[in-house]
């Protein structure tokens, strides 16, 4: 076990329950080199993440504090954690059903409220922990479990929806991109506001059994790397291309939603509401 | 440019100054820091682990030039690379 590992994840859940050769274990090892050298300790950062293949691993492997909610409303349960202890980092892991498809428009809102929380959208391009069903991120035309004729509809990107919602990070990455991956997480989590990183990574099980043909997995991160190049390893252009990089920065430009609920109670006039959240902040009230 | 290069370069001058430790129990023969690696550290085990896959291990560490590419790569955590701590100086007797 790497020493990172050590240091802030469960012994007793590694292995972990991922398929060989999955990109949520490369991710959440970024994720631990990014909290490691901002310095944040276990107890400084807490773990959410909604249902799925991305839920399974992270809540199950982080040793600090984490919840997993029900599908789609990790950002529900992340709100009313970061309006009682401000204080603490929040990275909300969620896949791409829970980002995009069922909690949408938890996204969106989140989004629209500056809520102080880290989003990691890992998106393996379908509903793989349930058999690989098409999800709205997956490539159109491409054929999965459920769409055997190809996928109909076009893909949906939630980095444009966030953006226009009012994010004030926004970033998009894949899992061959670990030094890009890193820095980015690195100033997700230095904004006080929402940041939301989208980050694709190869599923062999399902999406790359069905899509592609193949449950080689180095030929399903290749795959990754082709598209995010694109072009193929022998010089011809790819069907697409995904644009990574960091979309939209406007760190720390807006008062953030936990900020300004605090002010307006504080306005208000000493409630025991308002009194039990200057506590969490440190501040003496005088009555 | 692909990923994975399947030529291996010359051993470095700077090679063997780094210690390579891999977890073969944990190990789920993904295979990517076999392909990843520069300089062919890795090579495939012909006995199981206890999860039922042929892993890794390191065949051969003096080969080692510190690029961390297999570090990064690893999707479960299994490989740490540390500078190797310097030998103290042998005291004449």
């Amino acid at each position: 076990m790497n020493k990172l590992a050590q240091k802030y994840l469960r012994p007793s859940q590694i292995p972990t329950k991922a398929c060989h050769g999955c990109g949520i274990g490369m991710i959440e090892n970024w994720l631990l080199q990014a909290i490691d050298e901002l310095g944040l300790k276990q107890e400084d950062v807490v773990f959410g993440t909604g249902i799925g293949c991305v839920g399974r691993q992270t809540f199950a492997t982080w040793g600090g504090d984490n919840f997993g909610a029900t599908h789609g409303r990790a950002l529900a349960v992340a709100t009313g954690l970061k309006i009682a202890q401000p204080d603490k980092k929040y990275l909300v892991v969620v896949g791409d059903g829970d980002a995009a498809a069922i909690g949408t428009s938890h996204l969106i809102h989140a989004a629209r409220r500056n809520l102080g929380v880290t989003v990691v959208c890992e998106d393996n391009m379908g509903y793989e922990s349930t058999g690989g069903q098409f999800s709205p991120t997956t490539p159109a035309g491409y054929v999965t479990n459920s769409s055997p004729y190809g996928m109909v509809e076009p893909s949906f990107d939630p980095c444009d929806v966030v953006k226009a919602a009012g994010a004030t990070f926004v970033a998009e990455t894949t899992a061959t991109q670990w030094h890009q991956t890193i820095k980015i997480v690195k100033k997700a989590l230095q904004n006080d506001g929402f940041s939301f990183v989208h980050v694709r990574f190869p599923c062999n099980e399902n999406f790359g059994a069905y899509a592609l043909g193949t449950r080689d997995t180095l030929k399903n991160l290749e795959w990754i790397w082709e598209h995010t190049q694109g072009r193929t390893a022998d010089g011809k252009p790819t069907d697409f291309t995904w644009e990574t990089g960091i979309k939209h920065d406007a760190s720390n430009s807006r008062p953030e939603f936990s900020k300004i609920l605090r002010d307006l109670v504080r306005k208000a006039g000493g409630t025991p509401a308002s009194a039990a959240l200057d506590r969490v902040e440190g501040v003496v009230v005088d009555d | 440019m692909p990923l994975f290069k399947p030529e291996k370069k010359q051993i470095a001058q700077n090679a063997g100054k780094w210690d390579v430790v891999i977890s073969e129990d944990m190990c789920k023969a993904c295979g990517f820091c076999l392909q990843i690696c520069p300089v062919d550290v890795f090579a495939w085990r012909r006995t199981a682990n206890r999860l039922g896959w042929f892993p890794m291990y390191v065949a051969h560490e003096a080969n080692c030039i510190g690029c961390m590419l297999c570090y990064q790569i690893c999707p479960d955590f299994c490989i740490n690379v540390a500078p190797k701590a310097e030998a103290e100086p042998a005291v004449a007797s």
